[in-house]
């Protein structure tokens, strides 16, 4: 007997491509990809991707990087590096400034010159995140996403991550306090992205989500924008999504996380992985659900990049949800990650078929 | 408040209710979708490249609340009869809004109200409008500065109820960090367009909302603009009436709201009067003995004193009381003081810590209020009583004062300092008070006033009976370096005991 039965996310999840390891000799083909992304950044692995599909053979007919307007000696240092490892990639490289208001209008110009040089259809695009700023991920999420793309992302994951078991165990109330430097000091600026600005045409209740990170008041400056009275009383409107780690001996990082932003156990809070981008996902969707015909749902993804990627993916899925961002006044470049570990890669493949899968959800379909 | 004020939230009400309004209210609010959709066009140029779009998109924004409202409207067994709404001036918005679109042709569906259809077309404008300024392209055609004039206008001849009740916009936090200025100054030429069918009633932060258009006219502050600044008119409670006034408020407020949810309790059941020794405050802190129970901070009077006109302030105090009193529905015996005192002393601390977390200042705020909160509380315990009459009663001196003698005192202040300054005020940090006259000679004097709720977390009084009284240069000081300012005050400050080397402020 047929029945009418609504698509759900778990439903086309097992669509979505995993994350898994990369091998950069997978990248190398017979004729060049068609465009190579990846951010100047003031850790060394900005370089590792560059440098390993440099030696891989890897070509493209086209590179940029991405530019950030903090930290900008910190950066410079890689410059020379990513410089000579992209122009073996391709001789076409330039750069595109991340941080200004027009910068999707000029990324997706740029993106209208790849689609009309591309002999094969649809093009191809690797873009490297490993350094890349969430609200950087978010805003070129949104652009790909309006693209009939192939796309591929890889990531270079840290060798250490800061703080360090020995380090927050040395001095837990260090981490805790706003004043001193941490990974990154201060708050220069908290505003709604432009890219996701929801839709609140109606005075409905505040709901927060927020992805804390180590440093407690950049998340605590959003919620006083958003509203002030729900930093003395969050009346249930803010939920907490913790990262839990994906090795093992990373797992004491949660409980820190917690102790530093004081996220008690009375206040909403969800588990999401730091690593597993479709676990962002189902927990976002499951808020959504809970909340969207009640709240104005606002977030902001300070978490893993991984986070931020099932975040912009959940963003495209549901344009009613806000995203703001909250900027550091500088990130410390000395305390920062360190090495790299592991390399990574998600091949989503064409976006068009991404997109109809995310579009799918909570349709209607009549099933035998 | 503007919420409240806008129809739509009424309009579940008899007709005797609604009639006794004295206006018809829309409500937008700027925090939300105004914010979101134009708060990134941040410069002059980008503001007068969008100047058309922005006043499209701020116009269907208002069309489309009123239109959900007419919506409302409709769907009520009176709309003719009383409201003077029926299908002719239904069809006769509707097409003015739809020809303002361009979409007069757009097809009708059947079984669905031509309103929630004319309102499904606004807001498919606005979505595209915002998408195009995205783009960096311009709109071939918008609706124009004077669309919601000939709107308010159309309503006020057509239908009856509009033609009696001022039609009044109530656009909510129409503040710098919420619209650009630049953005705000574009607006202005929608808002302050003279017509006789309606007002606009705005709300903002102190100085956060641009006076000028984009032609750098000006409003008649006394003939076209009244300003109201609450947090001045509340801390204006020297005088008893006035006290009395916002006991009242408070009680009201509580009452309204116990009813509402079927209490059985009341404010004056469940909380009480406050009952001091000699009805002083200040005097039960200023005398509390080591080891007593604290619990000077409670009651009706007290609560009413901690408002400085922010009613999400009484609220959380509310709250926070019934929660740790564990009041419920059943309950009609008074929470105790102790606990009462706890509940807004933790409110006031909340409050305090989260000063930190604003953006921009929220450190250099907070170090502020740190250090001039532990003034006012040391003043209170150790300071020199003051004469009143026959009796001595203790200094309570929230406030700072200073002497404007060579103009306005900001020009003094550097750029930091002005910055830091404004946000203190902006943030309604410290309350700005109309200036004064000086004793020292024929000078108007600047006097900011801490906002009372951030009062309890340092244990001093709620009332203002004196003031710190120094020269500009002390308010750069203080600015720059709090706790040396504040100190500086202590040293020189009369105290009961003599202390000729006594520790400084910040080691009591």
């Amino acid at each position: 007997m047929a029945k009418i039965i609504r698509r759900l996310l778990p439903d086309i999840l097992g669509d979505l491509s995993s994350i898994a390891p990369q091998d950069a000799r997978t990248l190398v083909s017979d004729s060049p990809e068609d465009l190579f992304l990846c951010a100047l950044g003031f850790e060394p692995r900005c370089l590792t991707h560059p440098r390993r599909l440099k030696n891989a053979g890897y070509k493209a007919r086209r590179a940029a990087y991405f530019k950030y307007a903090t930290n900008l000696d910190n950066n410079m240092v890689n410059l020379p590096g990513l410089e000579s490892y992209l122009r073996a990639i391709t001789p076409n490289v330039e750069p595109l400034d991340a941080d200004t208001t027009d910068f999707t209008s000029r990324l997706r110009a740029f993106l209208d010159l790849i689609m009309s040089e591309a002999s094969e259809k649809p093009p191809r695009i690797t873009l490297d995140v490993s350094v890349t700023a969430n609200r950087l991920l978010l805003r070129c999420m949104k652009v790909l996403l309006e693209y009939d793309i192939r796309l591929r992302i890889i990531y270079s994951e840290a060798a250490l991550y800061r703080p360090t078991k020995k380090e927050y165990e040395h001095e837990p109330e260090k981490w805790e306090r706003d004043d001193l430097l941490g990974l990154e000091r201060g708050v220069s600026e908290v505003m709604p992205s432009i890219d996701h600005p929801g839709y609140a045409l109606d005075p409905l209740p505040d709901f927060l989500v927020l992805f804390p990170s180590f440093k407690p008041e950049r998340s605590k400056a959003v919620i006083s924008f958003v509203d002030p009275s729900l930093l003395a009383n969050s009346g249930g409107k803010v939920a907490w999504l913790l990262g839990v780690p994906h090795l093992k001996e990373d797992s004491w990082r949660l409980d820190a996380m917690k102790k530093i932003n004081g996220i008690s156990e009375a206040m909403l809070q969800y588990e999401v992985s730091t690593f597993d981008y479709k676990d962002t996902l189902q927990v976002l969707e499951r808020i959504h659900a809970e909340k969207s015909e009640s709240h104005t749902i606002t977030m902001s993804p300070l978490g893993s990049k991984m986070q931020a990627l099932g975040t912009a993916l959940f963003c495209y899925m549901h344009p009613d949800v806000r995203v703001i961002f909250s900027m550091p006044k500088e990130y410390n470049a000395a305390q920062y990650s360190e090495g790299c570990k592991d390399v990574w890669e998600i091949d989503f493949g064409s976006l068009d078929d991404l997109r109809r899968s995310l579009d799918d959800v909570g349709t209607l379909r009549i099933e035998e | 408040m503007f919420r409240w004020l806008s129809l739509k939230a009424h309009l579940h009400k008899s007709e005797v209710e609604i009639d006794s309004f004295r206006i018809a209210g829309f409500y937008i609010s700027c925090s939300s979708d105004l914010q979101n959709r134009l708060g990134w066009i941040r410069t002059e140029a980008l503001a007068k490249r969008f100047r058309r779009e922005i006043v499209h998109y701020f116009n269907l924004l208002l069309a489309r609340e009123v239109v959900q409202t007419l919506s409302i409207i409709a769907a009520r067994a009176d709309r003719e009869i009383f409201w003077g709404f029926g299908l002719a001036q239904e069809e006769d918005v509707c097409r003015f809004i739809l020809d303002s679109l361009g979409t007069t042709s757009r097809p009708r569906i059947q079984g669905v109200s031509r309103l929630v259809q004319v309102a499904e077309a606004i807001e498919g404008e606005m979505f595209s409008t915002h998408g195009q300024m995205l783009r960096g392209l311009n709109l071939t055609s918008c609706t124009s500065e004077a669309f919601l004039g000939d709107l308010s206008s159309l309503l006020a001849r057509q239908v009856l109820y509009f033609g009696k009740k001022r039609i009044t916009f109530l656009v909510d936090d129409f503040s710098s960090h919420r619209l650009p200025l630049d953005v705000q100054a574009i607006l202005n030429n929608v808002i302050w367009e003279r017509r006789p069918s309606h007002i606009f009633k705005l709300s903002s932060e102190k100085y956060g909302s641009k006076l000028t258009d984009t032609l750098g006219a000006t409003v008649d502050v006394s003939r076209e603009m009244v300003e109201i600044d609450c947090g001045r008119e509340f801390i204006a409670l020297d005088d008893s009436d006035q006290v009395e006034r916002a006991r009242a408020f408070a009680v009201e407020l509580l009452d309204n709201r116990l009813k509402a949810a079927g209490y059985r309790g009341t404010a004056d059941t469940l909380i009480g009067p406050s009952r001091w020794p000699h009805s002083s405050l200040g005097r039960a802190l200023a005398e509390k003995q080591d080891g007593r129970a604290l619990d000077q901070f409670h009651g009706l009077d007290c609560i009413a004193q901690v408002c400085s006109g922010d009613v999400s302030t009484l609220l959380l105090v509310y709250r926070r009381i019934f929660e740790r009193g564990a009041v419920t529905k059943e309950s009609t015996s008074c929470v105790s003081m102790a606990i009462q005192h706890d509940a807004i002393v933790s409110v006031s601390r909340e409050l305090f810590e989260a000063i930190k977390h604003h953006v921009p200042c929220g450190p250099e705020m907070y170090s502020v209020v740190a250090a001039f909160g532990t003034l006012v509380r040391n003043i209170l315990q150790h300071g020199r009583w003051l004469k009143k009459g026959n009796t001595t009663t203790p200094s309570q001196c929230p406030r700072i004062e200073l002497d404007q003698k060579d103009g306005a005192i900001v020009e003094a202040l550097t750029e930091g300092q002005q910055q830091l300054a404004r946000e203190l005020i902006r943030r309604a940090i410290f309350i700005e008070m109309e200036p004064g006259l000086s004793r020292h000679g024929n000078v108007t004097t600047l006097r900011w006033h801490l906002r009372r709720v951030y009062l309890p977390a340092f244990s001093a009084a709620l009332s203002k009976n004196d003031a710190v009284k120094r020269p500009v240069d002390w308010l750069k000081y203080l600015l720059t370096d709090p706790r040396g300012a504040c100190d500086m005050v202590w040293k020189c400050w009369p105290k009961k005991a003599s202390e000729s080397e006594g520790p400084t402020l910040f080691d009591l």
